[in-house]
């Protein structure tokens, strides 16, 4: 009997595992969930070296790796009055040589320990990472500690760095999509530093001298403020003594970050003009809380939750940026030229669904448990643990913020409230598009008021420069143009200037292209100049001679041609553009000059100030405002009311009792089309008169002066 | 006396013994390294490596079946397949596969190779139940409308019109794998030739699932955190019940004769020269130094063909080399984009004399050594995350029928000497094995 009860029970066994049952859907979605082992966040073992680098070991055992992240309060936001994407640069160079070591020995010590060594930078920090055998922790911890200690920053390295930069910039503007982004953040954060290009910029890469690194360098990336994580099949014993012996000796301190302004939106609807582009991008961007902000959890559900909306456009995503003084909402989509309207209010709309019923109940523990769940797998690997330790670390959160933030997420009462979120989320959300503004403007106009801005200018406050000066411009404007002559030498040195004679290197863009050249220029006042460059075998030389002129082209053969009026014309323009000419004229009695507002350029508070020259030029000088020295000159003044010229002037040297620019940049429309690098500049000294003799020319020969 | 004259009774009581025998015995093995293999009585091969300090679980199907099983006329039909899987089957709506493990907080994908495809989910570790049953749901039989057939066709094509568009590198990889494998299983491109499949019907899919999606023929992998137990557990309730199938058998690979060369067009800017070498399987004890020769010849700066051609040689402006290790064969790929000003005779003959120098000489301990050591270390970060890791166990389960041959190969590499590395290379870097495509500029390609 009991023997026949036994196979009853086994067949019905057999048959409960055999029966080729299938499920419908519904019976899918309520299947019990297996049971998982607890999320564990690896714990540190701490020190500080006296010199204040703190260092944190996460032992790994059987890894068989160790992995090294250093980091340093040196991202993009600490740049100050450097130029912007000095930060990127001098991360790159740390691999390009060191005091002991050539780019290529680096490579090759690293290729024979088959490590990785990698820098990122971002807006809050600067990272090196590295990642050996563990066998090889010391071997690798010395290339680190040399490339972050004794970067060597050679001008020859530096060069081929920029040019890749360039490279990459040239690349970046094509690219609608980061352009967005980019001009998101700069829409959203103002004048706090966040607001400056990760990428950089063409003008203030080519203003970037080996000094900036240098000093960028020596301010920021110093131990006291750094932070040192190391992860793998090592103990922390181990690590802390080979992490002494390396970096025990690295001295410094940080300089204090100044005070940085308060993130604020600038007002409304932002079109970044790319003329060519045969689609638009559209972000809607708003403000978020910082990431140790209680608040940045109810965020984190709205991103989701938006991201889960019905009927978004196609391809739309959205994404938290979170940093650690504030973090940035980007919801993003791409959109046909015709649609823009159409796809930016579908959008809106949905922040507005959300402002007007945030998720609750059900839904929103849908959203919770989605959140809590997903966001560990984006730590899957330790060394992404350990950049998710790090950043918690700048953000002065505690050392177990990882576990802190699974807990956080477990529980629905710790979640901060959504609904003000959405709230803030609709408020605060501005619109960025890219495209061609043409075909853009008119559609978006419902979403406010629409400032056109060219894809390489920089941002520019709209001032109507046409219109009467107060009193008040008129004094501000005559007292800075004062300030920026002393600045530069003082109004009685600028005006007795009699010559000047400036030699070195131009760099011509042509699309893709640079086309190095030999340049020089020879003013002697009040009205003659030699203006000669030699680019490959090709020279010429504008000669400008009180009111007459001539144009002498050599290559295999001369061509001479003599200047009409409007020639002679331009060449009394290039004649007083140079910056001694141009404050002359800005200090004239009847030069107008009227204070105009104020913008930032290079992440520099500049004072605008426009005058009018004796020729009735409209010119506009910007300063910086806290040396007072002339940062750019804009001209070109439109009837579209834009300056389309900006010559930028950097690496100001003293010359003969004058401070003097040795780079000049020169833009049209925000591109980049000549970069002037000074060699030598002479002040007074003596001038060949043969230079303004008029040539012969006879059957494409220069036959003499 | 056959099956089919037991009575049923009789084969109720045989199936609940054998049930219950596997159940006290399961054909289960720990390896050394953490990873537990079992064999379902349907011939479905499980391997779990459990890791309590991963924050994640992936979850992965393999089915020893790729591009390379596929029947002229039918090319193409496996990444057809690939996308039909997310088009619905008995328990899950069309599309409803994705959306259930994203709202779990997950990622679904796939990956299909000339070997096998892959359908894969990294999800929290308390999703591992759903991704289970979604694939033992779509395991048990795919239901696509007709409509979707269509669509999945379309889209297919574009891929394929997409990839004829690509990047000159990939194309003349591509140009490589079919004068080296030519006529042969591996020199079949991914994705299938235009117009194959334009008469396929859903019938035909069904009997190309049964024939090829079936238990037999499979390998499920789950790594990273979950319970071993509880999963095994739940892996048994969802596949064990579903029919065996036949393993599928991959055409045999014909051995290789002599040299082959071919040229194309490109509209690449410069001229490109392709050259491999058929080597050794997977399970092939000389594949860890075909890894070895490959990277000694061409990863990184430093390394001998970069330095022949392009620093000292000053022919070519960029040279690298590979190796792409398949289950019967392999390839050892490089290539080198040569200077406008260049001769092609004389980069094509320091590029052959760079690889022949490997069979001459030994190499120094120490250039092993650096070798060994990236090797290592690009292999131990790669399988850092679950996906990493299911990648190397579950491929090495398929191609060599170990996934214990992952941590097998890195002790092979650990102790390869210069001696084993030589006798390699005048094993594979012959003349016979040889193939070579030069793509040079001309517009359009083919």
């Amino acid at each position: 009997m009991r023997t026949r009860t036994l196979w009853r029970v086994l067949v019905l066994l057999a048959l409960a595992s055999a029966w080729p049952v299938r499920l419908p859907a519904a019976t899918l979605l309520e299947s019990a969930p297996l049971a998982a082992p607890p999320l564990r966040f690896m714990t540190p073992a701490t020190r500080t070296l006296a010199n204040g680098l703190r260092i944190a070991v996460f032992p790994q055992p059987g890894s068989g790796l160790v992995q090294v992240q250093l980091m340093v309060p040196a991202g993009s936001a600490a740049e100050g009055a450097a130029p912007t994407g000095v930060a990127s640069l001098t991360a790159q160079m740390l691999r390009q040589g060191t005091a002991s070591r050539t780019a290529q020995q680096f490579a090759a010590d690293l290729e024979r320990i088959g490590g990785v060594f990698n820098v990122s930078v971002t807006r809050d920090a600067a990272m090196v990472a590295g990642g050996f055998r563990a066998g090889d922790l010391a071997a690798g911890l010395e290339l680190i500690s040399d490339a972050v200690l004794n970067p060597l920053f050679d001008p020859e390295a530096f060069e081929g760095v920029r040019r890749q930069a360039a490279q990459q910039l040239g690349t970046f503007r094509r690219n609608g999509a980061g352009i967005a982004d980019e001009r998101a953040w700069s829409a959203l954060f103002g004048s706090h530093p966040y607001a400056r290009s990760q990428q950089g910029a063409i003008d203030a890469l080519f203003a970037t001298k080996g000094d900036h690194l240098r000093a960028f360098h020596r301010d920021r990336w110093r131990p006291d403020r750094a932070v040192l994580a190391v992860t793998g099949e090592v103990s922390p014993e181990q690590v802390f003594a080979a992490v002494e012996a390396r970096f025990g000796t690295w001295a410094g301190r940080t300089t204090p970050d100044p005070a940085r302004p308060a993130p604020a939106p600038i007002p409304g609807v932002r079109v970044i003009d790319a003329r060519e582009a045969p689609t638009a991008e559209i972000r809607w961007g708003a403000l978020a809380p910082g990431r140790a902000d209680p608040a940045l959890p109810a965020w984190t559900l709205l991103a989701a939750a938006l991201n889960e909306s019905e009927s978004l456009p196609p391809g739309s995503r959205v994404q938290l940026v979170t940093l650690a003084d504030a973090s940035l909402l980007l919801f993003s989509a791409p959109s046909s030229l015709s649609q823009v309207g159409r796809t930016a209010k579908q959008m809106h709309d949905a922040i507005d669904a959300l402002a007007t019923g945030p998720p609750k109940g059900p839904a929103l523990e849908s959203l919770r448990r989605m959140v809590a769940r997903s966001w560990p797998l984006a730590l899957e690997s330790p060394g992404a643990q350990l950049t998710a330790w790090l950043n918690a670390q700048l953000a002065g959160q505690p050392a177990d913020e990882l576990a802190r933030t699974a807990a956080r997420y477990s529980d629905p009462a710790r979640l901060g409230d959504p609904a003000a979120a959405a709230l803030a989320l609709r408020q605060g959300a501005r619109l960025v598009v890219v495209g061609p503004a043409d075909s853009l403007t008119s559609a978006l106009a419902v979403f406010g008021a629409v400032q056109v801005e060219p894809v390489d200018r920089p941002i520019v406050t709209t001032i109507d420069t046409l219109a009467a000066p107060t009193a008040a411009e008129l004094l501000r404007g005559r007292q800075l143009v004062e300030q920026a002559a002393v600045a530069h030498g003082g109004a009685a040195r600028l005006r007795s200037v009699k010559s000047t004679v400036v030699e070195g290197e131009m760099l011509a863009v042509a699309g893709p292209n640079e086309i190095p050249g030999q340049f020089s220029m020879v003013r002697v006042n009040p009205s003659r100049l030699v203006f000669s460059n030699k680019i490959f075998e090709f020279e010429s030389h504008q000669v400008l001679d009180g009111r007459k002129g001539w144009m002498l082209a050599q290559a295999d053969t001369a061509s001479l041609s003599l200047a009409d009026s409007a020639g002679v014309e331009s060449m009394q323009t290039i004649f007083e553009s140079d910056l001694v000419n141009t404050l002359r004229g800005a200090l004239a009695p009847g030069a107008r000059a009227t204070a105009r507002g104020k913008e930032r350029v290079n992440g520099r508070d500049c004072d605008l100030v426009d005058f009018v020259t004796a020729r009735g030029i409209h010119t506009r000088l910007v300063l910086d405002s806290s040396t007072r020295r002339v940062v750019a000159i804009d001209g070109a003044l439109g009837a579209d009311r834009l300056w389309h010229e900006r010559r930028m002037l950097t690496d100001i040297r003293p010359v003969a009792g004058l401070q003097l620019p040795f780079t000049e940049q020169r833009f049209v429309d925000g591109t980049l089309l000549t970069t002037f690098n000074v060699r030598k500049v002479t002040v007074d000294g003596p001038i060949d008169e043969a230079i303004f003799r008029l040539p012969t020319v006879r059957r494409g020969r220069v036959l003499g002066r | 006396m056959s099956l089919y004259m037991i009575r049923p009774g009789t084969a109720m009581v045989l199936g609940a013994v054998a049930w219950l025998v596997c159940s006290i015995a399961p054909m289960a093995r720990a390896t050394d390294s953490g990873i537990t293999r079992v064999t379902l009585a349907n011939g479905l091969r499980v391997v779990l490596a459990p890791d309590s300090s991963a924050t994640a679980a992936d979850v992965a199907l393999w089915y020893a079946t790729g591009a390379r099983g596929e029947k002229p006329g039918l090319s193409g039909m496996t990444r057809l397949f690939e996308r039909l899987m997310f088009r619905g089957s008995a328990g899950v709506r069309d599309g409803e596969h994705r959306r259930r493990i994203h709202a779990e907080g997950g990622l679904s994908n796939t990956t299909t190779t000339a070997d096998y495809s892959c359908f894969w989910q990294t999800v929290p570790g308390e999703a591992v139940g759903v991704a289970l049953q979604l694939e033992a749901d779509r395991m048990a039989g795919l239901r696509p409308s007709p409509a979707a057939l269509a669509e999945e066709c379309r889209a297919l094509a574009g891929d394929r019109r997409a990839v004829a568009q690509r990047a000159p590198i990939a194309r003349g990889l591509a140009a490589l794998y079919a004068t080296v494998f030519n006529g042969q299983a591996y020199g079949r491109p991914l994705l299938g030739v235009e117009g194959d499949l334009a008469r396929v019907t859903l019938r035909d899919l069904e009997a190309w699932r049964r024939e090829r999606y079936m238990p037999a023929n499979a390998v499920l992998t789950v790594v990273g955190r979950f319970d071993p137990t509880a999963t095994l557990q739940r892996i048994r309730q969802s596949f064990e019940s579903l029919p065996k199938g036949a393993a599928f058998q991959n055409p045999r690979l014909l051995a290789p004769t002599a040299t082959r060369r071919s040229f194309q067009r490109s509209d690449a800017p410069a001229r490109i020269l392709f050259a491999g070498w058929r080597g050794p399987g997977a399970s092939d004890p000389d594949a860890p130094a075909l890894e070895v020769l490959a990277r000694l010849l061409g990863t990184g700066d430093g390394a001998r063909l970069p330095r022949a051609l392009v620093s000292e040689g000053k022919v070519a402006l960029a040279a690298q080399a590979g190796c792409n290790i398949h289950r019967d064969a392999s390839l050892l790929w490089s290539f080198a984009v040569v200077g406008t000003d260049a001769d092609t005779a004389t980069a094509e003959r320091v590029l052959l004399d760079e690889v022949g120098r490997l069979s001459r000489e030994p190499v120094s301990e120490e250039e092993l050594d650096s070798a060994r050591r990236g090797l290592e270390t690009s292999t131990l970060f790669a399988q850092q995350t679950s996906r990493g890791r299911a990648l190397a166990l579950g491929e090495a389960e398929l191609l060599t029928g170990d996934a214990a041959h992952a941590a097998a190969r890195l002790d092979a590499l650990r102790h390869l000497t210069p001696a084993a590395v030589q006798r390699v290379a005048q094993r594979v870097l012959t003349e016979s094995a040889r193939g070579v495509v030069w793509l040079a500029p001309g517009g359009g390609g083919r």
